[in-house]
């Protein structure tokens, strides 16, 4: 128990030490502020080896053992610089957002250029996030310097990003020269989506909560005027209604809906979904945010903690998710 | 992480060092050893063909690796240590191999490889074996690379290896020039394989092998005077036991030698007059005894705190080591030779070398006892046995007849041909059996005289001798063979066996049988100096050279010096790492054809109109069309476009042509411009 508090102290300490060392930055220049290096496993046996020709060489007054002992350890000190000298000046780089959803993958890219060193990079490097086992590889001899690393969360929520880890051992394996990266702080995990109906209010009505029910728009499931979004396809619905293109780029069945009124305003209430379990509402809100996405409708979104005004388009609709994702999570 | 097939080229070559390996190292390693390796070798090769696709079961590999190991256990105690530890790191590369899956296993592999690497250089030192093991190193840092960079273009991964080994190798020298010495920690396992020359029993016909070999033995490098081949007597082991047949070191003097280090009781001979003063690099023997000419007094390696006592001269002037004789080493003696030997206490001495065995050779006890009972005097009964040597019709050679029993019986009245072994030995005990004390000495007589100082022996200088104690000037040198063949004394081994050809026969290849060709003979003479200038400085590079070294380089040696010495050394591979490491702001290829053009519009706009910073280039050309004089125009007109074509278009020539151009160019305005 005590060393596992040690551990998580001395972590805590590791960290806020990287945090300094290393802030987040979209692109980093590795140079002897990030980089670290160390013998590897090899590197001690290697010493080791080192030590048993000295004893060997000394003992039989063998001046060969001896040069020859003398050559590796002075190898292992080249390889020391070589082995630094391989990574510094390479600039690692990951663009983009880091959004996803509770449960994908998130795909951070990682990109790192080779020709702004002073000698070009060889060798094979590991990309991981912190302590995570998952590895993917990178060879410096082949043209591909670009690679995607793969992480999972499993809440939504604002999370600390994990730091990328680099590492290399080339030329000899005797030294590994490592660095913890961290692109962005955060990343946003938004709520799974969760498939439901859609409870839609008019912005016209949404003052009174009394009329609620009769102030959820009515949506022409005939097809007629204003295209509105879509709904996923149930069984028995018309066909004509289905939006092949979207299925034909693989997003499934989905029903296209049409609303009476162009003008109107919806909003999203966080009443209209919770049943109890305020996880499951954000989800349902997620999934209405996404369909209601899809069209080109104006929407804004009522949580019992924030109001974010209708609107439309990306940012929008980021920030909707983003104020799900953020919504407090009940004890 | 687990090796792919993209590491192949580094198994590959990791195998193909170990083959090399098990090659060079065969005559020190079990058959059956060799055998494992070779067989794992050959699954790792079908593994790698497709031929078989299946790593062995690591069940059944360990138990294979126990019957390995068991087989060796029960074998290796004839081996000896060392060469135990030898096959069993064989094995252990094999069945490592046979295992190799994982990055880890294969940094096993290398280690134990650069490691039994290591062990090699305790059979072989010489320079062909130093670089087949350096090539060795270099290909296993290769692989190492490759291992880390699989895709790298094998050429650039052993010029990787080839620059960083090149920067070692300064620092290694460096390490190896400045850090002390230290004596042996402790005792040594030796290596019977390993063992050559001279060993501590003598029965006749032992030495017709050695005669065989022409490998070298020692170099002596006299500074002054060297003494005449009948005086190149090199004492290295004294036989005092004889049991009818062969002669042994004597029991109480190995005894003595064991408690020599904690007994107060030690010798020294008592030298005067004149003497000889030389150098002696002997080569790796694996054995305790070194070589000196009588009487010796030990110069180099003095007794000096660190290696106090490491070279000594025993009670029947034999010049030993304390440690056995695994590397080359030097050592500096002085030849006191008109000395006598008899400083040793006597009553020991006699006691010893009058000891006979019971029974045997009836036919020499016979006549012994014949001349005891015609001569009284010790004098008169020595010269009458040596009288049979020079009356009967002895015969020198290499290739006697057998004489299993009665050895010296069937020698000195059957055969009447042997060789030193067989004189010396008949000799000794026919002096002991007249009650003479007398002794056999084994060593070397004789040398080649390289130049005016330096003599070399070899094995085939092999010789056996008789020492006997007549009077109060000790013991005295006799040797029966240069009474029958002079020759071989005066002239050495090549001139006595000339007739019968069995010199060096069974070498056919040796440089040394054709020694009467010039130009072979130049040639061997050329390797001998190198070799020379490797055993004196690589090789027999001790703390006392270490030490000279320094005060050449410094002056006399204070602790302040050795103090900035060291800091010196350490500045220097900062300096040398910090040369290859540190950024240097990398010159561009463009820079030297921009800093032309350059040059060029300068003098252009000295000469004829200065350019606005918004005209370009081609403009400001344009504008010296009508200005400036044909040829001079023509010039500017290329230098600019080849210029112009390096950095703006997108097919360049190649630099070091455009370079070469527009250079040219340059000079030539230069010319014009100036007329």
């Amino acid at each position: 128990m005590a060393t596992r508090q040690l551990t998580t102290r001395l972590q805590r300490i590791h960290h806020r030490w990287l945090e300094r060392r290393i802030p987040a930055s979209m692109q980093h220049q590795l140079n002897r502020h990030n980089l670290f290096i160390f013998p590897s496993g090899f590197g001690w046996l290697f010493i080791l080896l080192c030590i048993g020709l000295f004893l060997l060489g000394t003992n039989y007054q063998n001046n060969l053992m001896l040069l020859l002992c003398y050559f590796l350890l002075s190898f292992m000190l080249v390889s020391l610089f070589a082995t630094y000298r391989n990574l510094s000046g390479l600039i690692v780089s990951s663009e983009g957002e880091v959004t996803v959803y509770a449960g994908d993958a998130l795909h951070l890219p990682v990109t790192i250029d080779t020709k702004v060193q002073h000698a070009s990079a060889h060798g094979e490097i590991s990309l991981a996030f912190y302590r995570s086992e998952h590895k993917q590889g990178l060879d410096f001899d082949k043209p591909e310097n670009k690679t995607k690393l793969q992480l999972t969360f499993h809440e939504r929520g604002v999370h600390a990003m994990p730091r990328v880890t680099l590492k290399s051992v080339f030329p000899a394996g005797l030294f590994t020269c490592w660095t913890h990266l961290a692109f962005q702080e955060k990343c946003i995990v938004y709520p799974t989506p969760k498939v439901c109906r859609n409870l839609y209010r008019d912005a016209s009505h949404s003052q009174s909560d009394e009329n609620m029910a009769n102030s959820r728009v009515a949506i022409n499931k005939g097809g007629s005027d204003t295209f509105f979004g879509f709904t996923t396809h149930v069984a028995g619905m018309p066909m004509h209604r289905i939006a092949w293109k979207l299925f034909a780029k693989g997003r499934g069945l989905l029903d296209k809906q049409f609303v009476d009124h162009q003008d109107s305003e919806l909003w999203l209430h966080f009443q209209d979904y919770f049943t109890g379990d305020a996880e499951e509402a954000l989800q349902k809100l997620c999934y209405q945010v996404n369909q209601l996405n899809l069209g080109s409708v104006q929407f804004g979104l009522h949580l019992p903690n924030q109001r974010i005004q209708p609107a439309s388009g990306n940012a929008h609709v980021k920030a909707c998710l983003t104020a799900l994702a953020e919504y407090p999570r009940v004890p | 992480m687990y090796l792919k097939p993209k590491n192949n080229v580094a198994i590959v070559s990791i195998g193909l060092i170990f083959l090399l390996l098990i090659g060079v190292l065969l005559t020190h390693i079990q058959p059956w050893v060799a055998a494992v390796g070779t067989l794992a070798l050959a699954a790792r090769a079908l593994l790698f063909r497709g031929i078989q696709t299946h790593l062995p079961n690591r069940f059944w590999t360990n138990v294979l690796a126990l019957i390995c190991i068991a087989a060796l256990a029960l074998t290796g105690i004839e081996l000896g240590l060392l060469n135990a530890m030898l096959n069993l790191l064989v094995l252990a590369c094999a069945l490592k191999l046979l295992l190799l899956s994982t990055h880890r296993d294969f940094y096993h592999l290398t280690v134990s490889l650069l490691f039994l690497i290591g062990c090699g250089y305790i059979f072989k030192q010489d320079m062909l074996f130093a670089g087949i093991y350096s090539v060795f190193v270099l290909l296993v840092l290769f692989s190492l690379v490759n291992l880390h960079a699989p895709n790298l273009v094998q050429k650039q991964g052993f010029s990787t290896v080839v620059s960083l080994a090149t920067l070692s190798i300064p620092i290694a020298l460096i390490l190896f020039i400045t850090l002390p010495r230290l004596p042996a920690l402790w005792k040594v396992p030796i290596s019977s394989s390993a063992q050559t020359g001279l060993s501590d029993s003598l029965t006749p016909g032992d030495l017709s092998s050695l005669t065989q070999s022409d490998e070298r033995v020692f170099r002596a490098l006299f500074s002054g005077a060297v003494p005449p081949p009948e005086a190149r007597y090199w004492r290295a082991i004294v036989l005092e036991d004889f049991d009818g047949k062969t002669w042994q070191r004597a029991n109480f003097r190995k005894r003595v030698e064991r408690q020599r280090l904690v007994s107060p009781f030690q010798f020294s001979p008592a030298v005067e007059g004149p003497y000889y003063t030389y150098d002696v690099l002997a080569e790796p023997s694996h054995q305790h005894w070194l070589y000196s000419l009588d009487v010796p007094q030990v110069i180099a390696p003095s007794s000096s705190a660190g290696n106090a006592k490491q070279v000594w001269v025993s009670h029947a002037y034999q010049l030993l080591k304390q440690q056995p004789l695994v590397s080359d080493f030097l050592y500096t003696l002085r030849a006191y030779y008109a000395a006598p030997l008899n400083s040793a206490p006597r009553n020991i001495d006699f006691r010893l070398n009058t000891q006979l065995p019971e029974q045997g050779n009836p036919r020499t006890r016979d006549w012994v006892a014949s001349i005891n009972a015609q001569f009284a005097n010790k004098h008169a009964r020595f010269e009458a046995i040596l009288a049979h040597f020079t009356q009967s019709p002895f015969r020198y050679t290499l290739r006697p007849p057998l004489m299993p029993t009665n050895p010296v019986d069937a020698f000195l009245f059957d055969e009447q041909a042997g060789f030193c072994s067989h004189y010396a030995s008949a000799a000794a005990y026919a002096f002991r059996l007249a009650d003479i004390p007398a002794r056999v000495v084994t060593g070397y007589q004789g040398g080649e005289l390289r130049n005016e100082s330096q003599l070399s022996v070899y094995q085939y200088d092999a010789h056996a001798w008789v020492e006997v104690w007549l009077d109060d000037r000790g013991w005295q040198r006799v040797d029966p063979t240069a009474i029958v063949a002079p020759d071989r004394i005066t002239r050495g081994i090549i001139e006595a066996l000339s007739e019968e050809g069995s010199f060096l026969s069974e070498q056919p290849f040796s440089l040394r049988r054709y020694q009467h060709n010039d130009l072979l003979n130049y040639i061997r003479h050329v390797f001998d100096d190198i070799d020379l200038l490797w055993s004196k400085w690589v090789l027999g590079f001790n703390d006392e050279r270490q030490r000279s070294l320094l005060e050449r380089l410094l002056g006399s040696l204070s602790a302040q010096k050795i103090a900035l010495f060291t800091f010196g050394a350490f500045t220097l591979i900062a300096a040398i790492l910090g040369w290859y490491f540190l950024p240097r702001h990398k010159r561009k290829n463009d820079d030297d054809i921009q800093r032309t053009y350059m040059t060029a519009l300068a003098l252009m706009e000295n000469k004829f109109m200065p350019k606005a910073p918004h005209v370009t280039a081609n403009k400001y050309l344009a504008m010296l069309r009508d200005t400036c004089p044909k040829d001079t125009y023509e010039t500017f007109a290329s230098i600019t476009q080849i210029w112009h074509r390096q950095k703006y278009s997108g097919h360049p020539q190649p630099h070091t042509t455009a370079k070469h151009d527009i250079q040219r160019q340059l000079k030539a305005l230069r010319q014009q411009v100036k007329k």
